[in-house]
C-alpha cells in the first residue's frame, strides 16, 4: 500500500506540476517548448512581459488576423511587405498648372478607407501680384471629400498669376489607412463672433 | 487486485491532464493552463477569441524583437516610437529664412515630415513679423516648407519666396521659426511609396493616379 501511494503521489506531481514539457519534442529548451502551432481559444495572458530596451532596434509590431484558418494568427507587421501600409507617404508634383489654380485634383483615394493629411508643402514659382485695394486675396491649400474619394485645392481663390507667370506646387500626402487610425466626427463650434472659445473633448478623448 | 489499481489511478491521472487546469512549474495553476516561465512556440500561434480592448489608456502594444521574443512596446523606454513628434525651435535665423538646415536624423529608418510652423521676432518674441517680396510691394509670394533628403540626413527649408522677414520700421531682423516635424519610423506603420507626377495640362481640374495597390 505505501507503493501506491508513492505511486500516485509521483502521477499527481508529474502531471500537476511539471517541470519543462516539450509538445512534439524530446528536449524542451523552455519550460513550454512546443515544436509546432499553439492555438489558444480563450485569452492569453503574460503576466511578467518584458519590456523592448534603449537598445532595442528593428522591432516588429504584432497583429492578430481575423482571417486566417483558424482565425486570430499572430503575425508581425511588415509595411513593407504591404501594398497599402498603416501610414503611407507619398510625394506629389503638380505642373502645367492653370494660372495659380489648382482647383481640384482627385486624389483617387477612397474616404472610406483613408485619411489624407498635407505637410512639406512648397509653392515654386512667380508671386501673384496684389488685387484692389491691396487685398492678398485667399490662398487656400487643403484636402476636401467629394463623391467617395479625396480631392486637393490649392490655389488664391480670387487673385491669379500674370499671363507670363507660372508655378508649381509640391507637397508631401501623409495617407492613413482607416483601419489604424479613427476618424472622429466633426468639431462644430459657434463662436458668436468672439475670438476665444472651448469645447468638449471628443467622446473618448478625454 | 494492486495491478488494476495502478491502471485506475494511472487513467485518473491522465484524465486530470485533459480535463482539469494544468500547471507547469506551478502547482496552483490560475488559468486552464498555467506556465510559471517560458514558453516557445516553434511555429503559428492563433488567438481564437483573446476579447477585445475597449480604451486607448491602459494598454501597450506588442512587438516581435529580432530575437523573436514578444515584449511589452513601452515607448517611455524605447529608443522610437511608431510615430515621433518633435518642435525645432530655429533661433535667431536669417531675414530670408532658413535655406538648408540639417537635422542630422538618418534617411533609411525615418520619414521626416514638416507639418506646420510659425515665427516670432527673435528680439521681443513679438507675433508683428510679417513677409516682403523683393519684386516689389505688390507681390505675394508663396512659402516652402518643407523637410527632404540630403545625401544621408533629412534637412529643412523654410522661407518665403523673394521675400524677407521683417517687422515695421525695420527690415533687419532676425526671427525665431518653430517648426512641428512628425517623423516616422519606417517598417513599423509607415511605408514611403514612390513620388507622383500630375501634369494638369492647363486645366484648373484634374487626377492624380493612385500609388500601386490602393
Amino acid at each position: 500500500m505505501p507503493k501506491l501511494l508513492l505511486y500516485i503521489t509521483l502521477c499527481l506531481c508529474s502531471f500537476v506540476t511539471y517541470s519543462q514539457v516539450g509538445i512534439g519534442m524530446t528536449n524542451p529548451e523552455a519550460d513550454l517548448h512546443i515544436n509546432g502551432d499553439m492555438l489558444i481559444q480563450k485569452e492569453l495572458i503574460r503576466s511578467q512581459i518584458d519590456e523592448v530596451t534603449a537598445t532595442d532596434e528593428e522591432f516588429k509590431l504584432l497583429t492578430r488576423l481575423t482571417n486566417s484558418t483558424p482565425i486570430g494568427e499572430v503575425t508581425y507587421l511588415d509595411p513593407d511587405d504591404l501594398t497599402v501600409a498603416p501610414i503611407n507617404i507619398v510625394n506629389y508634383r503638380f505642373f502645367n498648372i492653370n494660372s495659380d489654380n489648382l482647383e481640384n485634383v482627385d486624389l483617387q483615394y477612397d474616404t472610406g478607407k483613408y485619411v489624407i493629411a498635407i505637410s512639406n508643402f512648397q509653392y515654386i514659382g512667380d508671386g501673384i501680384d496684389k488685387g484692389p485695394s491691396n487685398s492678398i486675396g485667399a490662398f487656400v491649400t487643403r484636402v476636401f471629400q467629394e463623391n467617395n474619394t479625396w480631392h486637393l485645392e490649392i490655389r488664391n481663390r480670387f487673385l491669379d498669376l500674370a499671363a507670363t507667370k507660372s508655378v508649381e506646387y509640391r507637397l508631401t500626402l501623409i495617407v492613413y489607412d482607416k483601419s489604424y487610425y479613427k476618424e472622429l466626427p466633426t468639431i462644430r463650434v459657434d463662436l458668436e463672433g468672439n475670438n476665444t472659445g472651448s469645447t468638449s473633448a471628443p467622446e473618448n478623448l478625454n | 487486485m494492486h495491478y488494476k489499481i495502478y491502471i485506475l489511478v494511472t487513467c485518473m491521472c491522465a484524465a486530470l491532464t485533459v480535463s482539469a487546469q494544468v500547471g507547469v512549474n506551478t502547482t496552483n495553476p490560475n488559468t486552464d493552463l498555467d506556465v510559471n516561465g517560458f514558453t516557445i512556440i516553434e511555429k503559428k500561434l492563433y488567438l481564437e477569441d483573446p476579447g477585445e480592448s475597449t480604451q486607448i489608456r491602459g494598454s501597450q502594444l506588442l512587438i516581435q524583437r529580432t530575437d523573436n521574443s514578444i515584449v511589452q512596446y513601452n515607448l517611455d523606454v524605447s529608443k522610437y516610437g511608431p510615430i515621433n513628434y518633435a518642435e525645432l525651435v530655429l533661433k535667431a535665423t536669417n531675414k530670408s529664412g532658413v535655406e538648408d538646415f540639417d537635422t542630422k536624423i538618418p534617411i533609411d529608418p525615418y520619414n521626416v515630415t514638416l507639418q506646420g510652423y510659425y515665427f516670432l521676432d527673435n528680439n521681443n518674441n513679438g507675433t508683428s513679423v510679417i513677409t516682403q517680396s523683393t519684386n516689389g510691394d505688390d507681390k505675394i509670394e508663396g512659402f516652402q516648407a518643407y523637410a527632404y533628403k540630403g545625401s544621408t540626413t533629412w534637412h529643412i527649408k523654410v522661407f518665403v519666396n523673394n521675400s524677407i522677414f521683417r517687422v515695421a520700421g525695420n527690415d533687419d531682423i532676425k526671427v525665431d521659426i518653430y517648426i512641428n516635424l512628425i517623423i516616422f519610423r519606417k517598417g513599423l506603420l509607415a511605408k514611403e511609396m514612390n513620388a507622383i507626377e500630375v501634369d494638369l495640362d492647363e486645366e484648373v481640374k484634374g487626377t492624380a493616379a493612385l500609388p500601386a495597390g490602393f
